[in-house]
């Protein structure tokens, strides 16, 4: 009788470990709607779209006003930057430490390339780690993996972008004129030139004491970032 | 269905409610990794998985399944092997396992950047412990092994 029970209990594991596997292979994205269900942020995606848009909008708006102000003081030194772009919603983001990384609705059928550069009103995110047919993983300046030449100011210095759940921007040569309020922006490779990254808040002396470096600080919270541009 | 499945299944769903309630305000602690290391104690190796595999479905964020989910997937069933073979107190080789399970995530998914952010890593490890603990006490209490 026991016997027959476990023998029961196992088959029953056994069928559920089989779903299971078929189901983390095959429809993933049945687990994204899981975590929608039971993530009080992700939630809000599917039941009002309206909603989080106009909060975005608003957010926007403000970002972009102080954006706005601080890019008239500095406009010569950012060259317009007007590519074609695709709209992409987050589906999910790496539930873990240490990493940032988000998954967004547009893959390689609606033509995204691994590389391309991630923008949310209008600032630099990341860049599309890996490109799926309907769906692309963004690594953003968050991560602590992300390394990206950037320029800072009207002077254009060199510094390279370490991600973190707090980036900064490292390497910049010591008498390098950057001041708190500088504006940082890509310079890398793939990405287009002059994207706005962040604004210096503060510089120091690096650790090794060869190098400035640079805190940031940006118009938005990543965890409340919901849909994103991808350039084409 | 035995109330310690029942049990089980609610406990995992609560550990994932609060793993991404936490994760939407920018803050990351690996609630079902630390559920998962405790059921090892407790369930049977074919329950296991079966969670294990629930928690790989909810948790993977994109339509491959990485180097860090496999990871994640094998520390429960790693620690239901230790438990096997070397059948220490419970009460001790389940907080170490949580510790050694985070320690062991973290260093194969971000070598660097877990060393420079100890602090992460301890709040991480904190509140693993602090929820593993109650899922340890609830079944301890239970008599569900």
């Amino acid at each position: 009788m026991g016997r027959k029970r476990i023998s029961n209990s196992h088959w029953v594991s056994g069928a559920l470990i089989v779903i299971l596997a078929l189901l983390i292979f095959f429809a993933p994205s049945y687990g994204w709607t899981i975590r929608a269900w039971l993530s009080p942020a992700l939630g809000n995606v599917g039941a009002g779209v309206s909603q989080t848009d106009a909060q975005n909008l608003v957010a926007e708006n403000d970002a972009l006003k102080a954006q706005l102000a601080t890019l008239q003081v500095v406009a010569s030194q950012l060259p317009t930057s007007t590519p074609n772009t695709i709209r992409a919603m987050i589906y999910s983001r790496y539930p873990m430490n240490f990493r940032n990384e988000l998954l967004v609705s547009v893959g390689s059928n609606e033509g995204v390339a691994t590389g391309a550069a991630v923008t949310f009103q209008g600032m630099l995110l990341g860049e599309v780690k890996a490109v799926f047919p309907e769906t692309s993983l963004v690594q953003t300046i968050f991560d602590n993996s992300l390394k990206m030449p950037v320029r800072i100011g009207s002077g254009g210095v060199n510094g390279l972008l370490q991600g973190g759940s707090d980036p900064i921007v490292g390497s910049i040569t010591s008498n390098a004129a950057v001041m708190p309020g500088d504006i940082v922006y890509s310079a890398a490779p793939g990405i287009p030139y002059a994207v706005p990254v962040a604004q210096v808040v503060a510089t120091s002396t690096s650790a090794d004491s060869l190098f400035e470096q640079a805190t940031l600080s940006f118009p938005y919270d990543i965890n409340n970032v919901e849909t994103v541009f991808i350039a084409k | 269905m035995r109330l310690r499945s029942i049990l089980a299944i609610l406990i995992l769903l609560l550990a994932c409610a609060l793993q991404f309630w936490f994760a939407s305000a920018g803050t990351f602690i690996n609630f079902i990794l630390a559920t998962l290391i405790v059921f090892a104690f407790y369930i049977d190796i074919w329950e296991l998985l079966v969670f294990v595999l629930f928690g790989i479905f909810v948790v993977n964020w994109q339509p491959a399944v990485s180097a860090d989910i496999f990871i994640f997937g094998i520390i429960p069933i790693a620690a239901y092997a230790f438990h096997k073979v070397f059948a220490w107190s419970v009460w001790a080789a389940a907080p170490a396992a949580i510790v050694c399970g985070f320690f062991l995530l973290y260093l194969a998914i971000a070598p660097g950047a877990f060393l420079a952010n100890a602090e992460l890593f301890s709040i991480d490890v904190l509140g693993g412990l602090i929820f593993g603990g109650l899922v340890f006490f609830v079944f301890d209490r239970l008599k569900l092994s």
